[in-house]
């Protein structure tokens, strides 16, 4: 009985390979295929989950780009809250702004199979701008 | 007759003989002793088999608790609440703060 745990133990071990969080886990945003330059915004950042996190920094100012997975090619509903924008190459995007600190925005649109949220302390038009180049 | 009860009927019939005669019944029977085995047959390898199948066992009770582990139920086909954007913006503040904290 005593081996049947050890032979557990190795298996554990051996199958693991969680990415982690900090700037060792670029590669893992670059094998998703996250351009590490945005402009001049530099991804330092990137948190695995359901909602995969992307820090992108630029000197003090930083934004985070949130990429969770649909389950199917579904379009985002509206909700109260946001508003419907028009972004670059005809996509639809929906522009909120928080409640608590009016300084900080977010932008969410529908990229494929996947909902791509930036936010930050940022305008609604400079996130516009940012949307175009991701 | 001197007892006609049913108990005494069957219990003075005659014994049948055994089939062959008495001599090929007594070879028979000794023929058919039991004689204790001088070794014990060795057919599996307990020290192999017991960890092996205890490992398989718990392996099938983790593998049968991750598959029946019920998923989130992301609403990730409509935009997100207030409560998630406020989780949201948290995030991202902690992180950024985390960053140029320790960033030099």
């Amino acid at each position: 009985m005593r081996y049947s745990w050890l032979l557990v133990a190795l298996l554990v071990t051996q199958g693991n390979s969680w990415p982690q969080e900090g700037r060792g886990a670029i590669v893992e945003a670059k094998r998703l295929g996250l351009a590490q330059q945005v402009g001049d915004w530099l991804l330092v950042r990137y948190v695995s989950g359901e909602n995969a996190h992307f820090l992108y920094t630029q000197d003090k100012r930083a934004f985070s780009l949130f990429v969770t997975e649909l389950k199917e090619k579904a379009e985002l509903k509206e909700r109260p809250g946001w508003k419907a924008t028009a972004l670059s190459r005809g996509r639809l995007g929906y522009l909120h702004q928080d409640s608590r600190t009016p300084e900080r925005n977010a932008l969410i649109w529908r990229q494929g199979k996947q909902r791509w949220m930036i936010l930050g302390r940022l305008s609604a038009p400079e996130l516009i701008r940012i949307a175009a180049k991701l | 007759m001197k007892d006609d009860s049913l108990s005494t009927v069957l219990r003075e019939a005659p014994i049948p003989e055994p089939i062959g005669g008495y001599e090929a019944a007594r070879e028979r029977v000794l023929g058919k002793v039991r004689h204790a085995p001088r070794r014990k047959v060795k057919t599996r390898l307990p020290w192999l088999v017991r960890p092996l199948g205890a490992t398989a066992l718990v392996a099938g009770v983790v593998l049968v608790c991750v598959l029946a582990w019920p998923e989130p139920r992301a609403s990730a086909d409509t935009l997100p609440d207030d409560s998630q954007m406020e989780q949201f913006y948290d995030h991202h503040e902690a992180n950024r703060a985390a960053y140029f904290e320790t960033a030099p």
